[in-house]
C-alpha cells in the first residue's frame, strides 16, 4: 500500500504550473517536492528491507555455491 | 581558455583507469576462468557492489543527457527521471534482484538468457531473446561512445575532435574490460562513482559562485516571461510525465544490470544498496538538473549564448524549413555539453580538469554494457551451441575478449557516423525496448504458468514495436498529428520522439508485452512440473 501510495504521489499535478514558494531561494516547489519525495522513498525502502526482507531465498545456499557458469544444456530443461 | 592542464588531468585519469583494469587482471583466478572473468567469481563486497551498480546506471545519459534535457525543458527533468527511478529501481532490486541472485547462486546462471532457457524449458527461443537484447543494448553502448567524444572535445576546447575523443574513450574502456573483466569493470566503476559523487557537489559550489549565486539566476528566470516556464513543468504534459515512470523498468531488465546482480557475494549486500540507491540518485541528479536549468541564465558563456540563439531560431522557424535545417538547429541547440561549458567558463583550470574527469567517469559507464554483451555472446551462443565443450573454457574467455574489441570498434564507427543528441537515442530505443521486456523477468520469477511461447510473443512484439517506432520517426520528421479519430490524437510526431494517445511509446509497448505474456502463456502448454518445482518450491 505504501509503495502504491508513493507511485501515485509521484504524479503531483497540483505543482505543475507553479513556481512559488521557491525554497531556500533556489528550489522551485516542483523541484523541492521531488527532492523530498526521493528522501521519502529511501525511508520506505528502509522499512521494506527491515520488515519484509525475503531471507527465505537464501535457504540452502552456501557462500560458495554456484555451478561455475553452467546454466543449461543445449536442449533446454536445465541440468 | 587554456585547456592544456584540464586535458592532461583527464589523460592522467584515463591512465589510472587502465591501471585499475590491469591490476584486476592480475587478481584473477584460474579455477573457474569464465565465472571469474564474467562475474568476478561472484565475490563483490558491499561497497563495490553499491557504488559499481549505481555507476553502471549512471551513464552519459544520466549526467550529460540530464543536464542537456534540463537546459531544454527545466526542472521537470528531475521528476521525470530521477525521482521515478528512485522508486522503481530499488523496489525492483528488492523484488527481482534478490530472486535473480538466489537463482544464479543455486543454479549457476551467468546471464538472464540462461535463466530463461532453464525456467521455460527452451533452447532456441532463448537465442531469440539474446538477439533482441543484444540489438537493444548496442544503442546504449553508442551513447557512451558519443558522450566520450562530446566530453573530450569540450574539455580540450576542440583540440581533440569528436571522432578522436570517442575513439580514445572507446580504447580505454575496451582495455580495462578486456583485461579486467567484471572485476576490473566493477573496480573502475567504484572509482568513477566516487569521483562524480564528490565532484558533483564541488561543481555546484564553483559554478554557483561564478554565476554570482544561484538565487540571482533563479530570480531572473522567475521574472522572465520566457524562462519562468523552466521553473515549472509546463513544457511537458502530465501524460508524458506519467509515461516516464515506465522507463526505469529498463534498468531492471538491462542484461548488464541483471548480470551484475549475480556478482554479489551474499544477498545481504542488496540491503544497503536498496536503501542508499535513492540517496545516490539525489546526489547526482539534483546538481545535474539544477545546473542544466540555470545554464539558461549563463549568457556570459559564448557557447551557451549560441545554443540559446539556435533554440530561438528553432522556435520561430516555419514549417517550410527543411528537415536537415531543422536537425541542424536542434543539434546546435542541444545541451549535452552544457555542464562542461559551465565548468570551462567558471572553474579554475585545475578544477575544470578534475571535474571534467568526473564527468568523463560517468560517460564511460558503457563498460558494463560492453562486458555484458561479451558475456552473453560467449555464454548464450558460444557455450550454448557446444563450442565450450569442444574448445574449453579458456577459449570461451578469449572469445569474450575478442568480442569486446569488435563490439567497441563497431560502436565507435556508428557513433562517428550518426551523431545525435545522447538523450533521444538512448530513451527511444534501448530504454523503451528493455522496459517492454520486463514482463519476461516478472513472469519467469513470479508466475508459475508463464511459458516459453508467452516469452517469445513478448520478445517479438518488443522487437517489432521498436522497429516500428524507429521507422515512423525516420519517415515522419516534422512534428504534428499523424493519425487521429475525431478529436483524439492516436499517433503524433513530437520534436524529440513519438506519442501514442499522448503517452510515450514505452507505455503501450510494455502493456501489450505484458498482455501477450499472459494470453499466449495461458493458451500454450507451460513448463514441466519438475522445472516449476525447482523454481517455486
Amino acid at each position: 500500500m505504501l509503495v502504491l501510495a508513493l507511485y501515485a504521489l509521484h504524479q503531483d499535478i497540483w505543482n505543475w504550473r507553479v513556481v512559488q514558494p521557491v525554497v531556500l531561494g533556489v528550489l522551485p516547489i516542483g523541484l523541492f517536492y521531488h527532492v523530498i519525495y526521493t528522501l521519502a522513498v529511501a525511508v520506505v525502502m528502509w522499512l521494506l528491507v527491515r520488515l519484509a526482507w525475503p531471507g527465505h531465498l537464501e535457504d540452502g545456499i552456501g557462500e560458495n555455491a554456484s555451478g561455475a557458469g553452467q546454466g543449461t544444456d543445449r536442449d533446454g530443461g536445465g541440468r | 581558455m587554456n585547456v592544456t592542464l584540464p586535458t592532461m588531468i583527464v589523460f592522467a585519469y584515463l591512465a589510472t583507469v587502465i591501471y585499475i583494469g590491469v591490476f584486476a587482471f592480475r587478481r584473477s583466478r584460474s579455477e573457474h576462468p569464465a565465472e571469474d572473468y564474467f562475474l568476478a567469481g561472484r565475490s563483490l563486497g558491499q561497497i563495490v557492489f553499491l557504488l559499481s551498480l549505481f555507476g553502471t546506471n549512471m551513464t552519459a545519459f544520466a549526467i550529460l543527457g540530464s543536464s542537456g534535457h534540463a537546459f531544454a525543458n527545466g526542472i521537470v527533468t528531475f521528476g521525470l527521471m530521477a525521482s521515478s527511478s528512485a522508486l522503481v529501481i530499488p523496489l525492483g532490486m528488492f523484488l527481482l534482484g534478490t530472486r535473480v541472485w538466489a537463482l544464479g547462486k543455486r543454479h549457476g546462471f551467468i546471464t538472464p538468457v540462461q535463466m530463461f532457457r532453464d525456467r521455460w524449458d527452451c533452447g532456441h527461443i532463448g537465442t531469440v531473446i539474446f538477439v533482441v537484447q543484444a540489438a537493444l543494448l548496442v544503442p546504449y553502448i553508442i551513447v557512451g561512445m558519443m558522450g566520450g567524444g562530446t566530453a573530450l572535445a569540450a574539455i580540450s576546447g576542440g583540440s581533440i575532435p569528436y571522432w578522436l575523443g570517442a575513439a580514445l574513450v572507446g580504447a580505454v574502456v575496451m582495455s580495462y574490460v578486456f583485461f579486467g573483466g567484471m572485476r576490473g569493470t566493477a573496480w573502475v566503476n567504484t572509482f568513477q562513482t566516487t569521483l562524480f559523487l564528490l565532484f558533483g557537489a564541488i561543481a555546484m559550489v564553483v559554478i554557483g559562485r561564478g554565476m554570482g549565486g544561484f538565487e540571482r539566476a533563479v530570480g531572473e528566470m522567475q521574472s522572465s516571461p520566457i524562462f519562468s516556464a523552466w521553473l515549472t513543468r509546463e513544457r511537458i504534459s502530465p501524460l508524458y510525465f506519467f509515461s516516464y515512470t515506465f522507463i526505469p523498468l529498463s534498468s531492471l531488465t538491462f542484461p548488464h544490470i541483471t548480470i551484475f546482480w549475480l556478482t554479489a557475494r551474499r544477498m545481504g549486500q542488496f540491503r544497503r544498496t536498496i536503501i542508499l540507491y535513492p540517496l545516490c540518485l539525489l546526489a547526482i541528479w539534483l546538481p545535474a538538473t539544477f545546473l542544466g536549468v540555470v545554464a539558461n541564465r549563463a549568457t556570459e558563456v559564448p557557447a551557451i549564448t549560441a545554443k540559446l540563439e539556435a533554440r530561438r531560431q528553432l522556435a520561430t522557424a516555419t514549417a517550410t524549413i527543411s528537415a536537415a535545417e531543422r536537425q541542424d538547429l536542434r543539434t546546435r541547440a542541444a545541451g549535452d555539453d552544457i555542464l562542461l561549458r559551465l565548468l570551462q567558463h567558471y572553474a579554475p583550470l585545475w578544477l575544470a580538469g578534475l571535474l571534467g574527469a568526473g564527468i568523463l567517469a560517468a560517460v564511460m559507464a558503457s563498460d558494463s554494457q560492453i562486458l555484458a554483451l561479451s558475456t552473453m555472446f560467449s555464454e548464450d551462443v558460444f557455450a550454448f551451441y557446444g563450442a565450450r565443450e569442444r574448445f574449453g573454457e579458456a577459449a570461451q574467455v578469449l572469445t569474450g575478449r575478442v568480442f569486446v574489441i569488435i563490439l567497441t570498434a563497431v560502436a565507435w564507427l556508428v557513433a562517428v557516423r550518426f551523431p545525435q543528441p545522447i538523450f533521444d537515442l538512448a530513451v527511444q530505443y534501448a530504454f523503451s525496448g528493455f522496459s517492454a521486456l520486463s514482463p519476461l523477468l516478472v513472469g519467469a520469477l513470479f508466475w508459475r504458468r508463464s511459458s516459453k511461447w508467452g516469452a517469445l510473443a513478448s520478445t517479438l512484439w518488443t522487437a517489432l514495436a521498436v522497429i516500428g517506432v524507429a521507422i515512423f520517426q525516420a519517415k515522419v520528421t516534422t512534428p504534428g498529428v499523424f493519425l487521429s479519430v475525431g478529436s483524439l490524437d492516436l499517433l503524433a510526431r513530437t520534436p524529440t520522439g513519438t506519442t501514442i494517445l499522448g503517452f510515450m511509446p514505452v507505455v503501450p509497448m510494455t502493456i501489450v508485452s505484458a498482455l501477450l505474456m499472459i494470453i499466449v502463456s495461458l493458451a500454450t502448454p507451460g513448463p514441466r512440473e519438475a522445472t516449476i518445482k525447482r523454481y517455486f518450491n
